[in-house]
């Protein structure tokens, strides 16, 4: 219990007001105790002062949490418990459902990009030839969920020379690929690419990066993420970046994190240095540099969904929508409730499909009110499930990257939107 | 320990999914919002009348505690199952039945969250004012149950006051009607508002009927800072003098403001003794002259600085930092204990002032917070339930405190209700005639005492 010994104090600042039950995601889908932040909080002290032992349904209710961080916002004392959850993982692992399955997808596939690919290429394959049956059990059926694959990765893309790098003024600074934008949306990543060296800066986009680490570290496999996190670094260091650039929320916000992972090891200073460099593209557009946005797209209409790893892992809520509406062309509506989350939560709607779908279901209610043609959101995850709700509602939305529509505005989007 | 006999009847009653038996989920239902708790032997979650009927007769039968729980957000362990027995969770009747224009009224079920209620009726032009700061984790059964009240109270009342029937379920099972969709009713005892505070130990509620009356349709907010407690209270009284009841009448008193200016910068003087926001509300004709007399009112009391806000942004501002006290408070201490003497408005400095020498001699953090129009004040203990020498004096300076309100003609508690918390403090108020009326009561409604026992009440029967 040495992890979660670490959060006893946070653990019992908890005052039991009640107060995570009027945002909890999932607790308005399950409408029990054990799906809210005081319930599980409650369960993990009751586990930390030994009267209740380590069981497949405590690991239930912990894994059952989004991580979302919407408790966390509403909290009076403001209890972390997203972070009390991560550590409970840890101590649950073993009891956690479908933990093989979960272990070997993490450990095996986003360790290193090129299996990622492989796995990517056997989906499509399945698809293909429509056998679903070759999924683990766990994952039969919710193959659903991925979006349609491109037919080339980023990676691929990028190499065959399909945008001419012009000279910075001087400016070099580093864009993090993630998994999924090589992989799933390379379009995001290329009109991402696009417009950083448009506005007149120096990208490198260097091949030794691996996963960010998010999910092993979500999943409280603490080593691996260390160990992924520790060759990212590296490999931005020896390119030399004023900054290191993501179109990807849950990567960005696990790299201003990389501090946190290796508190009070020898490498936190070098960590903590290279977590400062971190921006979400959104941000580092409106606030680092003087925006060329364009001449504007046809006249469109547009909501934002945050994505929680943006505002509430990065507090980003602004820069997104000053990005959307300094596009001509754009007419910006909120929707209600944009900061909920939507229930995709990395592999969350894999594994808790009901309730994945219960969150999903109350945010696309709300999109559809918007009456907007188009909803942008900073999150790849988001994305997918989000997506995957419009088809399921039969709905003609579509979603984009903010910096998507800036690409298109700019006169670089060679590739028609979504 | 329940018989597994038992608990296959209680799934027979409302299904295989709504009966809760496991370690883990008794423990998510041990608690309330204070610290005392207790594990129920089960938790059931009915979803009709019927389903709460059949429960309770089965139960009285075999004498089970039954111990109704709707948010669990009250603050006086009402809904802790002290005794064990079944935890009866409504969350699952959270419907609303009715809106009803025409006669203003609404029909719900205890499970519907109070803030979603009021934003329904909202959407309709009207309006439930009844406005715990809890209302939108808590429900309207456990308001109804409670009695709960918020800072609108001295404009517009307490849950109480909008409550015109209900459907209840009796301990053994039967069901019983009273009151109704009509304002006036006055067939025979008057048992809606018996049932109305009755905390879980009379009956459980299945259907509510609620009064509503038209959104006022403006509403504007002021600032008032004061450099003595006295002076406050002065402008309240000026202000009703002059014929305006403002909506809310928020007090802030300076350990409050430095708690929330440490916090969250909200620009509060924390210099100034109190701060007192001040909300009006009618129609766009009335709201500035009232606002504007307010303004004057205050400033011939004394007041050092008065902020109108002049934009609903503004006055979003305004009230960030009445929102913010809480939390500032929570994240300032391991624990708080939020207490609820209520006193005659008039009398409400001197009692402020009794509290802070309460402070003073205990070496205790009290920062208060206060309705000043009802004379309801939180005084809000900031201190560490891990610190048993410290909560020894805590527990001496709420004992002093009560006695305080009390012999200032106040009451124990404006709105929290008794439940565990305060049930040694009843006889102090009620005496010991006013116990044994309420007791007698208790005892013919519910002979077995299963329903919600050991709460309100020091000694049960047969204790
Ligand atoms: C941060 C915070 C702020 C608060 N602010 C206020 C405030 O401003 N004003 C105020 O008055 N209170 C306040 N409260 C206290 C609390 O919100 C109220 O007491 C509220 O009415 C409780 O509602 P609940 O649904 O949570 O009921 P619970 O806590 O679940 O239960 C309360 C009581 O009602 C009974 N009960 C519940 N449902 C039923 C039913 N269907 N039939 C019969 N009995 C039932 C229970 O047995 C119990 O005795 C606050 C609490 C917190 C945590
Ligand atoms: S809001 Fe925070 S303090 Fe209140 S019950 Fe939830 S986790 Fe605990
Ligand atoms: S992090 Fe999200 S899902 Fe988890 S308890 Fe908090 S609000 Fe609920």
């Amino acid at each position: 219990m040495k992890r979660l010994t670490q959060y006893a104090d946070e653990i019992y600042r908890c005052m039991r007001c009640g107060a995570c039950q009027a945002v909890c995601p999932v607790f308005a889908v399950i409408g029990q105790e054990g799906s809210v932040a005081r319930g599980r909080i409650r369960l993990m002290r009751e586990m930390l002062e030994g009267k209740l032992a380590p069981s497949p349904r405590l690991a239930k209710y912990v894994d059952l949490c989004l991580g979302c961080r919407l408790c966390v916002a509403n909290c009076p004392p403001g209890v972390n418990t997203d972070r009390i959850m991560v550590a409970a993982r840890h101590e649950l692992a073993g009891y956690l459902p479908h933990a093989r399955v979960k272990r070997l997808l993490l450990r095996q596939l986003l360790r290193n990009p090129r299996r990622f690919a492989a796995a990517m290429g056997v989906l499509k394959l399945a698809r293909r030839a429509r056998v679903n049956g070759l999924l683990p059990g766990a994952l039969k059926l919710r193959e659903d969920l991925m979006p349609a694959l491109p037919a080339h990765t980023f990676r691929r893309g990028w190499s065959q020379g399909t945008a001419a790098i012009p000279l910075g003024d001087g400016r070099r600074i580093g864009f993090f690929l993630s998994c999924m934008g090589n992989q799933v949306f390379p379009q995001v990543a290329r009109a991402a690419v696009r417009v950083l060296e448009r506005q007149g800066l120096e990208v490198i986009i260097p091949d030794g990066v691996v996963c960010c680490g998010a999910a092993h570290h979500h999943s409280g496999d603490w080593q691996m993420a260390r160990e992924m996190a520790w060759r990212n670094i590296m490999v931005f260091r020896e390119a030399g970046v004023e900054a290191v650039i993501t179109d990807c929320a849950s990567c960005g916000s696990a790299m201003r994190e990389y501090a946190g992972l290796f508190a009070g090891t020898d490498e936190a200073e070098e960590a903590a240095e290279f977590a400062a460099k971190v921006a979400d593209i959104s941000v580092f557009l409106v606030e680092k540099v003087d925006l060329l946005t364009g001449d504007g797209i046809p006249p469109v209409t547009v909501t934002y969904h945050d994505a929680c790893h943006l505002i509430r892992y990065q507090g980003v809520k602004h820069a997104p929508r000053q990005l959307l509406s300094s596009i001509g062309g754009i007419t910006f509506r909120e929707m209600v409730e944009a900061d909920r989350c939507c229930g995709g939560a990395g592999t969350y709607n894999l594994f808790n499909y009901q309730v994945s779908i219960g969150v999903l279901d109350r945010k696309i209610k709300h999109l559809k009110e918007t009456g907007a043609d188009l909803l942008a959101t900073g999150c790849p995850a988001c994305r997918m499930q989000l997506e995957y709700g419009i088809r399921r509602h039969g709905l003609d939305i579509k979603v984009v990257h903010p910096v998507e529509l800036l690409a298109l505005s700019l006169g670089l989007n060679t590739e028609p939107l979504a | 320990m329940l018989s597994d006999n038992f608990l296959t009847e209680l799934r027979k009653i409302v299904g295989e999914d709504y009966v809760l038996s496991s370690p883990e989920d008794l423990v998510c239902y041990s608690y309330d919002a204070v610290t005392t708790t207790h594990l129920p032997d089960v938790v059931v979650f009915p979803a009709s009348a019927e389903e709460v009927s059949a429960v309770l007769k089965v139960a009285n039968g075999k004498g089970i505690p039954v111990v109704p729980r709707g948010g669990g957000t009250n603050i006086c362990g009402a809904s802790v199952p002290i005794k064990g027995g079944i935890v009866l969770a409504m969350n699952r009747m959270n419907k609303i039945l009715e809106i009803d224009t025409e006669n203003l009224v609404a029909v719900v079920q205890p499970g519907v969250v109070t803030g979603e209620f009021q934003r329904s009726v909202e959407a309709h032009g009207l309006f439930f004012p009844p406005d715990p700061q809890a209302l939108n984790m808590s429900t309207i059964g456990g308001n109804v149950a409670t009695n709960a009240g918020g800072p609108r109270g001295f404009k517009y009342g307490v849950t109480r006051d909008y409550v015109l029937g209900m459907q209840v379920v009796l301990a053994d099972g039967r069901v019983m009607r009273v009151g109704g969709k009509t304002i006036k009713n006055v067939t025979g005892y008057d048992l809606t508002k018996l049932f109305t505070g009755s905390e879980g130990t009379l009956g459980v509620f299945t259907e509510l009927t609620l009064r509503l009356i038209p959104l006022p349709e403006d509403k504007r907010t002021l600032l008032a800072i004061f450099d003595a407690l006295p002076d406050g209270a002065r402008a309240v009284s000026a202000i009703i003098k002059a014929k305006i009841i403002p909506t809310t009448l928020e007090l802030m008193d300076q350990e409050a403001m430095q708690l929330i200016e440490a916090s969250r910068p909200c620009g509060l003087p924390t210099d100034a003794a109190s701060a007192i926001l001040i909300e009006v509300d009618g129609s766009p004709v009335d709201v500035p002259v009232q606002i504007k007399k307010v303004a004057e009112v205050c400033a011939g009391c004394g007041a050092r600085e008065v902020r109108v806000a002049a934009t609903e942004e503004e006055a979003a501002q305004l009230w960030a930092s009445r929102k913010a006290a809480f939390a500032a408070m929570a994240r300032s201490t391991p624990t708080v204990m939020t207490e609820d003497i209520t006193v005659p408005r008039n009398l409400l400095p001197v009692m402020v002032e009794k509290i802070k020498q309460i402070a003073r001699k205990y070496q205790l953090r009290i920062p208060i917070l206060g309705h000043t129009g009802d004379g309801n004040l939180h005084p809000i203990i900031c201190t560490d339930e891990r610190n048993a020498e410290e909560m020894a004096r805590v527990h001496v300076a709420v004992d002093e405190m009560f006695r305080e309100a009390l012999a200032l003609g106040g009451t124990l508690s404006g709105e929290h209700g008794i439940g565990l918390e305060k049930k040694k403090y009843l006889e102090w108020e009620l005496g010991r005639t006013g116990v044994d009326v309420m007791r007698d009561m208790k005892r013919a409604l519910d002979p077995n005492g299963i329903l919600n026992p050991g709460k309100i009440f020091l000694r049960e029967d047969g204790e």
